[in-house]
């Protein structure tokens, strides 16, 4: 049930906190500016490869949007609608991101249940969906890593010839989860380019993405695709973005807890 | 070969040279000379003892695949008054985090990290205990009741008595060599000793288990080589007396070690639970063989005072060729018939083993003699206790000779009677009762096994080869069935499967409602529950596409034969399943029982085998089949009392015991032959059997019973492994040695009593001059090897120039037969000495002695003269033995007495 809130880690944005490093500022600035303030609708593919080598495919309509708040930057609000396969068509997950210090509120509805659930419990490291993305890789994939303390900006690199950035992040002693992440930021676009998620001093899991799959949706920069393995499993999920809107128009019952699963 | 042998004896400095150089790169094979870490491995997992294509492995290997690792490591720690306290249960959360840290741990798996799925109105919790524990202290108390209601962690994360928090580690790496070398243990103790001081802890699973057994057979391979050196160089050293006879065969022996290693190395052979024990047996059989060689080496000090160096080596060579090469070719047929077994293991064992016997006997026959010439030869107190042997062999060959007949029927009624015993043997070994009783590894296995009610894990594979299969509720049924079965076995402690899973969620999603702790009705509602819920806990129990999954039953029953009773009726449910449920048991456990069971199928026939090979090796070796089952026969005595001790104190086959009868057969058949060779030699010079059985245990009793001290010894020290198969080997190894000694002592002579044997060697070596059987007329007729079967059933003797052969008037009945030299038959009348003839190759002397009639002439020697010797005795038993060889000799006799008649006819007339 971690893995609902997960889903909304998509899109979500976390408040970003102060940090000293202006350099590293600068770069966790660019990486938010890639988040539209205004309702997003992509069309995604999540294709996993267990060990066995099978392949299973979950395609679904991603909306997320931040709601208007008096501050710089309101809560996030994400709901994912299943359509593929048949036997999940229907299904759909809610994340309403909470208020500073709060947990997020996630929803689930089941059509074998047929009733909305909430779900109450910290978001984990677990699988998500069967598939080798979590709701944390999410969150520091597209959230700029907000809430990871302890940021260091490496000599740059390149990937593809393109320059990046290295910034690694070292999680607190005791905390659940990673114990440290190492990316690979493109300069020009921030976004993405390489992810290793550290359990221990070994690298877990493996987050990349070709440059060919930048992809610009009017000033915002987006990956079209990219592919999380991991190590320790051996499997692998690539997740395509088939599409990506953008709506002036508030559907709120999509994040409507009592009717988000009704749909657009 | 022995001509080789000879070839090289007669370079001694070069072989040594050669030897140590040989021994320079074996040393560099098995040890790396630029980290100076050994190059060969020890691995103590029972997959090592089963083949790489087995289907049990591959059935496990699929499983690991699929489900990931299956064997983690279980850590019990005992909080006090309970674990349900805030303060244990953050006790709690802190260990597993810090449990986590430690190297090679993927996950772990406790009260901190399991969620408790919790139902409230439309809310579902799904944090840890520990968690909520800390957000809701009065939660605690329900903690024994959500515990209990709960399939998943049911005595599983917490023990029944709620005393005891169980950690499960799951490793990337099941190495144990890594789990050893990082001190996992170690380090698990001091975390927990951090967290919780003065708690008990107790840690188990494959990974530990392995790592002490590698542990222990290092130890064992540690202690036992150095242990049997020790024990066997005093006892040489207390025995002959000499301190370069001590050294001598601890090198050649240490040689022969080092190149046996080197050769595992070489052929990827690993040590495990069955080929540890080659080091130490090579040494054992080893240093059996020197002490043979040291007898007949001192014994030239005695018979050729004033030899050189180069003409004594060769001469203890002849003298112990025969029966070391005939001893070696015993033993390593014993050991080749081991490559039976359907055990890779065992089967390495055996070529190791044998490889091993091969280098050793080799490097006693052509290296020890030399190096001993080597060493110097500074004057050393004669070997000690020769004269009480002597004396004892004495008393031993009339107690034989007097008591034949009881000894033999005392061997035939044994040999029945013990395979009534066997016959009581099962097939089956100890897990963890392998180890000792105080041994941590076993205690703390014992008290999780106690405490949760099983440690031991058995997984059930079950596959649809259908895509979804395993979401359909009509599919769902019988698994379910059978789970419930499973709840119903006393050897059962825990089940959990992804029914529960499924179960528990749609319970959970339901409002708690018991009345949805089942099966949903529809298979979409399965996948959906399963996909929600699609973590690592259900990754690790079904597969993404609902084709395979596996069940995991916890049980508290160790050893093979409990193991394999419970997995025999669990087959019989398994076969039940309906199409297209296709389910099989797996996991290291269950492994291990098959491997164990799989020994029986080729143990009877290994055995077989070696006895076939042995009684025909030594048939060819004496030449006659019948004294190859005379030699044979002492032997099978010991390993039918072997298999009747086992059967009689509830020993199990198991991998190593089910060595011990091949090896014993291959081993013990060497005092047979010793004592059965010099009996022949004996038998030969002294025309008779009695006094030569006298003569041959005088002279044998002592290196033979040395040689079984030795070997008895050296297995003995077995006994001081921390393993108990590796004891049971050696205890039981000895006993049947010692069984041996005492067949050979006294049921050997009592067989042989009657028996003149020929050797091949003594065949190979013996000179009869060019076509004897051609240009001797007693021999005509023969084959070369007929003609010197009946030469060896005679006697050959040497007789200077001068020497009178025959005394005209004696009344004696030997017959003689010149094979080479001259002699003039002469006779005395009236003080005139008259020469009536002289007689070179193929002349018959004597034969009117035969017919009874007194000597009618003398016979002298002209020159240095080799004369075939034989009576009416020696006839008789060569027509008893030879039959077709005495029919001939008779002839041929006849003829020569009808020539000479009418030679002498004619001159009358």
């Amino acid at each position: 049930m971690k893995r609902l809130g997960k889903w909304c880690g998509l899109m979500l944005l976390a408040a970003m906190p102060a940090r000293a490093d202006e350099a590293l500022q600068k770069i966790f600035d660019c990486m938010h500016a890639n988040l539209p303030p205004s309702l997003r609708v992509q069309h995604i593919e999540l294709e996993n490869t267990d060990r066995g080598g099978s392949t299973r495919t979950l395609k679904g309509r991603l909306y997320a949007m931040r709601e208007k708040s008096t501050g710089s930057e309101g809560p996030v609000r994400a709901m994912l609608h299943i359509d593929v396969p048949d036997y999940l068509a229907g299904a759909a997950w809610l994340v309403r991101e909470g208020k500073p210090g709060a947990d997020d509120e996630m929803y689930v509805f089941l059509p074998s249940v047929n009733r909305v659930r909430r779900v109450i419990g910290d978001a984990g490291y677990d699988s998500m969906l069967g598939t080798n993305f979590s709701y944390v890789d999410f969150k520091q994939l597209e959230n700029g890593f907000g809430g990871v303390p302890a940021a260091t900006l490496e000599a740059p690199q390149q990937i593809e010839q393109r320059p990046v950035h290295v910034i690694s992040f070292k999680a607190q002693a005791g905390a659940t989860g990673y114990s440290a992440i190492r990316t690979w930021i493109d300069q020009k676009t921030c976004m993405t380019l390489k992810a290793d998620f550290y359990d221990g001093s070994a690298v877990r899991k493996e987050f990349t993405a070709p440059a060919a799959a930048l992809r610009q949706s009017g000033v915002y920069w987006y990956l079209s695709q990219g592919q999380m393995r991991d190590l320790r499993d051996g499997t692998t999920t690539l997740l395509r973005i088939l599409d990506v809107s953008s709506s002036e128009e508030l559907p709120t019952r999509l994040f409507d807890p009592r009717l988000f699963y009704l749909g657009k | 070969m022995f001509s080789w042998i000879a070839r090289l004896s007669r370079h001694p400095r070069l072989l040594l040279v050669l030897v140590f150089v040989l021994a320079a790169g074996a040393v560099a094979l098995c040890v790396d000379p630029r980290t100076l870490k050994p190059r060969f491995h020890v691995d103590p997992s029972a997959e090592a003892l089963l083949p790489a294509q087995n289907a049990d492995r591959a059935v496990l290997a699929k499983v690991r695949q699929t489900f990931g690792e299956d064997d983690p490591v279980i850590v019990a720690v005992h909080f006090e008054p309970s674990v349900f306290t805030t303060e244990n249960l953050e006790k709690i959360a802190r260990l597993t985090q810090m449990l986590r840290q430690l190297p090679g741990v993927r996950g772990v798996f406790s009260l901190a990290t399991a969620p408790n799925l919790m139902a409230s109105g439309d809310d579902v919790s799904i944090t840890s205990f520990t968690e909520q524990a800390r957000t809701d202290p009065g939660q605690v108390a329900q903690f024994p009741e959500q515990l209990a209601a709960n399939p998943l962690y049911r005595g599983t994360l917490v023990s029944p008595d709620g005393h005891s928090a169980a950690f499960a580690l799951s490793f990337g790496d099941n190495d144990p060599a890594h789990y050893a070398a990082f001190k996992l243990s170690e380090k698990i103790r001091a975390a927990a000793a951090e967290v919780a001081p003065g708690c008990e802890v107790r840690i188990t699973g494959t990974l530990p288990v392995r790592a002490a057994t590698a542990a222990a057979l290092s130890h064992t391979l540690a202690f036992t080589v150095p242990a049997v050196f020790a024990l066997v160089a005093l006892l040489l050293l207390v025995t002959y007396r000499s301190f370069r006879a001590m050294v001598a065969a601890l090198l050649t022996v240490g040689l022969a070690l080092t190149f046996t290693v080197a050769t595992a190395v070489l052929l990827h052979i690993e040590f495990n639970l069955v080929t540890a024990i080659v080091p130490p047996l090579v040494i054992t059989i080893g240093l059996s063989y020197t002490i043979h060689l040291l007898s007949a080496y001192f014994l030239s000090r005695q018979m050729i005072p004033l030899a050189g160096s180069q003409e004594r080596a060769e001469w203890v060579m002849n003298r112990i060729v025969t029966g070391l090469s005939l001893s070696g070719a015993t033993t390593v047929v014993g050991f080749l018939s081991l490559l039976l077994n359907p055990l890779p293991a065992i089967r390495s064992f055996a070529l190791l083993a044998s490889i091993g016997t091969a280098y050793v006997g080799l490097l006693t026959l052509v290296f020890m003699p030399p190096l001993l010439n080597a060493l110097g030869s500074s004057r050393e107190a004669p070997p000690i206790g020769e004269r009480i042997f002597a004396a004892w062999g004495v008393r031993l060959a009339n107690f034989d000779t007097r008591w034949r007949r009881q000894i033999i029927a005392i061997a035939l009624v044994l040999i029945p009677v013990d395979l009534y015993f066997a016959s009581h043997i099962r097939t089956g070994t100890e897990f963890i009762q392998s180890f000792g009783v105080n041994s941590p590894v076993r205690q703390d296995f014992e008290a999780i096994n106690r405490t949760f009610n099983g440690a031991n894990l058995v997984s059930i594979y079950v596959d649809t080869h259908v895509n979804d299969a395993l979401t359909d509720p009509v599919q769902m049924r019988p698994l379910e069935q059978l789970e419930d079965w499973l709840h119903q076995q006393p050897e059962v402690g825990a089940v959990v499967s992804y029914i529960d899973h499924l179960k528990l969620l749609n319970k959970a999603l339901n409002q708690n409602d018991p009345a949805y702790f089942a099966i949903p009705d529809s298979a979409a509602a399965v996948k959906q529950l399963l996909v929600f819920g699609g973590g690592d806990a259900i990754q690790h129990v079904v597969d993404p596409r609902f084709r395979s999954a596996v069940i995991t039953v916890r049980i508290n029953v160790d050893g093979s034969i409990a193991i394999g009773d419970f997995l025999k009726r669990l087959d019989e449910q398994l076969d039940a399943l309906p199409p297209p449920l296709q389910a099989q048991a797996t996991g290291t456990t269950v492994i291990a029982t098959r491997a164990v069971a799989a020994i029986a199928s080729g143990h009877l026939a290994s055995i077989a085998i070696a006895t076939v090979a042995i009684w025909a090796l030594l048939s060819v070796m004496f030449t006659s089949m019948r004294a190859g089952l005379i030699a044979t026969l002492p032997n099978i005595v010991p390993v039918s009392v072997y298999f009747g001790t086992l059967g009689l104190l509830h020993i199990s086959l198991n991998p190593t015991t089910s060595l011990i009868a091949c090896i014993v057969l291959g081993i013990a058949v060497n005092d047979t032959v010793h004592f059965l060779a010099r009996f022949n030699a004996d038998a030969r010079e002294q025309g008779g059997e009695a006094g030569a059985i006298r003569s041959a245990l005088s002279a044998v009793l002592r290196p033979i019973t040395l040689a079984t001290a030795a070997l008895c010894l050296g297995f003995l020290v077995f006994t001081g492994s921390e393993l108990r198969n590796q004891v049971q080997f050696g205890a039981l190894a000895a006993w049947t040695l010692f069984c041996a000694w005492v067949a050979d002592m006294t049921l050997t002579p009592a067989l042989g009593s009657r028996l003149r044997i020929v050797t091949l060697w003594d065949m190979l070596r013996l000179d009869l001059g060019r076509s004897p059987q051609h240009t001797i007329p007693l021999l005509s007729g023969l084959s070369l090897r007929q003609a010197r079967l009946f030469a060896l059933m005679s006697r050959l003797e040497q007789v200077p120039s001068g020497v009178r052969i025959i005394q005209e008037g004696d009344l004696a009945r030997d017959v003689f037969v010149v094979i080479d030299g001259t002699v003039e038959v002469v006779i005395d009348r009236n003080s005139e000495r008259k020469v009536l003839s002289t007689l070179g190759r193929g002349a018959v002397m004597g034969e009117a002695g035969y017919f009874g009639q007194r000597r009618t002439a003398s016979v002298d020697a002209l020159s240095t003269v080799r004369l075939l010797r034989f009576d009416s005795q020696d006839l008789e038993r060569l027509r008893v033995r030879y039959p077709s060889i005495a029919a001939t000799i008779y002839r041929n006799l006849n003829r020569i007495q009808a020539e000479r008649i009418a030679r002498m006819t004619a001159l009358v007339q």
